[in-house]
């Protein structure tokens, strides 16, 4: 019997990943979409660095602000961060290895009038022109005039108004403090040192990359592993319903049996999905340090996560494929499968809640039910400790349903042979399933 | 192959029936095809061929009766031994002849090698040998045609069931595929032949089955059952007068003298004794002919008749 299921799953691979379509959406889509992410992202940090280096202009009535000090604070501040530090160009405009350490705030530059600094202001010299009131020290109150608005001008006003603030608080409470004081004044959280705690007790420092390890990891298994399911089970539907367009059901049946056929599809269409998400990974999704932080991936999580992909794609990929069979078209295919596609997705929609409480009520209730268990399983195992009991129920109903599902679509494999060119009515298609 | 099962019949189907529903597809239906034969599977649109060869390929099972290949019932392994051409069939469009060829022989069992050279050895029988690395779509309907016949015998299944093998081709590759039929037969494997084309049959077949509303009509040897269903008439051309012979229940006069006339004898009288008569009454026959009631009107007249609810 494998004999026959590898000779179609090798076909149903080689035809599948030569296909131009295969090829466009494999290749041209990442790198598309990779150019315009890489774009997109040079131009937004080009955009911010340019603002973010247009000083902020001062007009303070109350002669309380002391940008000098504030100034030398926010150097201070900037050193103790150096995740916050530019890289900046050299002169020859290439990306120096070596970070130049610059504060990414703006500096602030006072005016006498306001006059003076609208007009600065409007020939683009500042960013902000923030006015502390003469009655400042009793109301509290600060004016500011900027020329750009909208939700992204919003966000780095906010950022200025935050470093006044700041430079606001250092002048007041400056001549009473020593220097270094003052700077845990200006900077009361200037970096986080950071260590887990695992369930024996023992501690272990935690960098920013192996802060992201725990999370990224899973969380990287997860989407992989998600995308390989709808992937995969997406060409399996394609296949079959152009084995039906194409006559060549009763043919293939006349050679193998409907489980064989169906063994040898959902193999070699699951190696086709599986090949795209991994040239995806590496040409896009998961470049450089994020990929290591997939293989600090506990082995557990990474092989539960592997089971729960496969249990997901062979309970998935047959139903796909049995729908595939009753529709005519691919276009009918699709809306037929849309039922099966969105309970097999919605653990996404709930992926905050899930998140937050991986053991909670909701996440466990969908990782009993057969559709939805795959996914909602391994968004549990990426976010946190699932208990035993969870993981082997979910796994047997899993099994359960594999075996239904594909019994049901070996029949349905066998009952097309019989409706060609038609769709029949539901209690039609019963009656043939019975009589097949 | 012990010598019991190299002697059973390649085919056995023994009272089979099979419903739908409602509908009775197949009603306590027999044959047995000899290893070796062309056999004429007949009957009119929704007959119940197509079921019975579905139920002779395991594809369904019967809801009576039995059918067993080469002596005993159908096994996993006889898919490699049966070549199927349906009547609802394509290939691949987009992928290459060569490719289609070879892994559909493989299907069958043959090695990559043999899928490889035998593909080789049928696009040159059917003069496709250019087209091996063509995709399917790009030959005619009549050449996709040819590679669908080359795919069902590739494998050199003991038993090829073809559904209508010859619609769609032109006169020259009908000539071609009806030859390639025969050869295959001659080689010792069985062929079913379902079609409507009863010229095919004749041609090709010893024996035929024909099933109309899910019941065998009309099953054995062609030339009995034309024997069964002829009418008994002759066509002469002669100087006697047949209307004075008591053999004689019509005479179709024809336009001319020196036309033959068509007569029809009465039961249980025979050709032979009516040329006797003629004989001996002293005419002079110039032709003397049998006439037999070709298939298709057979068919037709089987086909209305079984129609009619009894």
């Amino acid at each position: 019997m494998l004999r026959k299921a590898l000779l179609v799953a090798r076909w149903e691979f080689v035809t599948t990943v030569t296909r131009r379509a295969y090829i466009f959406a494999v290749v041209a889509m990442p790198v598309f979409y990779g150019g315009m992410y890489v774009l997109a992202g040079l131009a937004g940090q080009s955009a911010l660095t340019r603002s973010s280096r247009v000083p902020t202009g001062i007009v303070d009535q109350t002669h309380l602000v002391d940008v000098t000090l504030a100034t030398k604070l926010e150097a201070q501040r900037s050193r103790s961060r150096p995740d916050l530090l530019e890289v900046l160009p050299r002169s020859g405009g290439a990306a120096s290895s070596t970070p130049v350490a610059l504060p990414v705030s703006a500096a602030l530059i006072p005016y006498d009038t306001l006059e003076s600094a609208l007009a600065a202001l409007q020939a683009r010299q500042i960013g902000l022109v923030v006015v502390l009131d003469a009655d400042y020290l009793r109301t509290g109150t600060v004016t500011t005039y900027a020329r750009d608005s909208g939700f992204f001008a919003q966000q780095v006003h906010r950022q200025r108004q935050v470093q006044v603030a700041d430079a606001i608080r250092a002048s007041l409470i400056g001549a009473a403090l020593s220097n270094e004081t003052l700077s845990r004044a200006y900077a009361p959280v200037a970096s986080v040192k950071r260590w887990r705690v695992d369930p024996g007790g023992h501690r272990e420092a935690v960098t920013d990359m192996s802060a992201l390890g725990p999370f990224a990891g899973p969380m990287g298994v997860f989407i992989l592993f998600t995308m390989a399911i709808f992937f995969s089970a997406g060409f399996l539907q394609q296949a079959t319903v152009a084995d039906r367009q194409n006559r060549m059901i009763e043919i293939l049946l006349s050679s193998v049996n409907s489980d064989e056929l169906l063994i040898g599809k959902l193999m070699g269409l699951g190696g086709a999905g599986l090949l795209q998400v991994a040239i995806y990974v590496a040409l896009v999704i998961v470049p450089g340090s994020t990929l290591l932080a997939i293989f600090e991936v506990p082995l557990t999580t990474l092989a539960l996560s592997t089971v729960y992909f496969v249990i997901g794609y062979l309970l998935f990929g047959c139903l796909m494929a049995g729908t595939g069979m009753i529709a005519r078209t691919g276009q009918e295919a699709a809306q037929l499968s849309a039922l099966w596609t969105l309970v097999s997705a919605s653990p996404v929609f709930f992926i905050a809640s899930i998140g937050t409480a991986p053991n909670g009520t909701l996440a466990r209730a969908l990782s009993f039910m057969p559709l939805t268990s795959p996914v909602t399983m391994m968004l549990r195992l990426a976010s946190g400790e699932v208990p035993i009991t969870d993981i082997v129920i979910s796994i047997v109903i899993g099994c359960v349903a594999i075996s239904g599902a594909l019994r049901s679509a070996s029949k349905i494999f066998r009952v097309s042979a019989l409706m060609f060119g038609q769709r029949p009515t539901l209690p039609e298609f019963a009656r043939w399933m019975r009589a097949t | 192959m012990s010598d019991q099962s190299s002697a059973a019949a390649a085919i056995r189907v023994d009272r089979v029936s099979k419903r739908f529903h409602k509908v009775v597809a197949l009603d306590d239906v027999s044959l047995e095809i000899p290893r070796g034969e062309i056999f004429g599977l007949l009957g009119p649109n929704g007959a119940g061929k197509t079921t019975l060869i579905r139920l002779i390929l395991d594809i369904m099972r019967p809801d009576a009766g039995r059918i067993e290949l080469f002596g005993r019932p159908f096994q996993p392994a006889d898919r490699d031994q049966i070549g199927y051409l349906p009547e609802e069939r394509g290939l691949y469009p987009r992928e290459k002849v060569g490719a289609v060829l070879s892994y559909l022989g493989s299907l069958k069992g043959l090695s990559p090698d043999t899928a490889r050279a035998e593909t080789a050895r049928w696009l040159e029988r059917f003069e496709l040998a250019d087209a091996v690395d063509k995709r399917v779509e790009q030959l005619s309907k009549g050449n996709q045609q040819k590679l669908q016949i080359a795919a069902t015998l590739l494998a050199k299944p003991s038993i090829a069931i073809l559904d209508e093998p010859l619609s769609g081709l032109d006169p020259v590759s009908a000539r071609v595929a009806n030859a390639v039929i025969r050869e295959y037969a001659a080689a010792g494997h069985t062929v079913v032949l379902s079609t409507h084309q009863m010229n095919l049959v004749e041609t090709l077949c010893a024996r035929v089955l024909m099933i109309a509303r899910g019941r065998s009509v009309l099953y054995g040897s062609l030339g009995e059952i034309k024997r069964a269903h002829s009418d008994n008439s002759v066509r002469v051309l002669s100087t006697a007068d047949y209307r004075g012979c008591a053999l004689v229940a019509r005479v179709e006069s024809s336009d001319g003298a020196d036309q033959p006339a068509q007569v029809q004898l009465r039961e249980p009288a025979t050709p032979d004794e009516f040329l006797a008569w003629l004989v001996a009454h002293g005419a002079r026959v110039q032709s003397f002919e049998r006439l037999a009631t070709p298939l298709e009107e057979i068919f037709v007249r089987v086909a209305e008749r079984a129609e009619v609810p009894c």
